[in-house]
């Protein structure tokens, strides 16, 4: 584990605190999984992308994002991507 | 006695004919067209074992089709390193495939330019249209499930409800 200390705005630190609480967590977790999250949605992003260049197959976009065959076509499914265009 | 021709399918196939309910449609293409339906166990185990172990239902879909032996299980011996686009293209070659069912729009292209000749599931349901083996109304019916289902794209519904006929190359696309 890395440790790292951050500054933030006290709005955003409010916004950190109101996430934190919903979902159960202390402010560290929440944003931890926040962190997640957005590192996960950019990897997705960039990934289907790929796809939509054809640039991957859906065998490659599943490598790329540590899923199964079966998820990662359902992914594309829920993200509104066709599989042929 | 001569060897039938043998068509390779991909997962992507099989997965949109089973998200379509359209699997059975296998069936009436092999014995009217004579081909032996091949898949290389990296295949089946991506779209059946692996499927089945993610819970998703099509996968038994699948499984069924090929317990039937609408579909075969084949194996080449290959390393297991190999991806399995690769093994899918090799076992093609290594059978001496003509056709290659597949609904991945990259590879399907890198099929084309092997030299195989590649269909999508919206093009083999148009074929049995046009061999009388499934009627316009229920081709359209599957044509809107592979649009719902984003196994083909919105924007073509026109072309592929228009178009009766025409040799799409990949190969130079």
């Amino acid at each position: 584990m890395k440790t790292l200390t951050i500054q933030l705005p006290e709005k955003l630190y409010e916004l950190l605190v109101s996430y934190s609480r919903k979902r159960g967590k202390d402010v560290t977790d929440a944003l931890k999984e926040y962190a997640q999250i957005m590192v996960w949605e950019e990897k997705k992003e960039e990934a289907i992308s790929a796809y939509n260049e054809e640039k991957v197959t859906l065998r490659e976009l599943a490598d790329l994002l540590g899923l199964s065959y079966w998820e990662a076509d359902e992914l594309l499914e829920k993200e509104g991507i066709a599989l042929i265009r | 006695m001569e060897q039938q021709e043998i068509t390779i399918l991909d997962s992507s196939f099989l997965i949109s004919l089973a998200k379509i309910d359209a699997l059975s449609l296998l069936e009436v293409f092999k014995k009217k067209a004579g081909v032996t339906l091949l898949i290389p166990y990296a295949i089946y185990k991506e779209c059946v074992e692996d499927g089945i172990r993610g819970g998703y239902l099509d996968s038994l879909a699948i499984k069924k089709q090929i317990e039937r032996g609408t579909v075969s299980m084949k194996d080449v011996d290959l390393p297991s390193e190999l991806a399995v686009d690769e093994v899918l293209m090799v076992s093609a070659a290594h059978w001496g495939v003509k056709t290659v069912f597949v609904d991945d729009q990259l590879l399907l292209k890198k099929a084309a330019r092997k030299g195989f000749i590649v269909k999508r599931s919206v093009e083999f349901l148009r074929d049995l249209v046009k061999k009388g083996d499934l009627n316009r109304s229920d081709y359209l019916k599957f044509l809107n499930r592979l649009i719902k289902r984003r196994r083909i794209s919105e924007d073509k519904r026109t072309l592929y409800e228009e178009v009766a006929d025409e040799n799409l190359d990949y190969s130079t696309s």
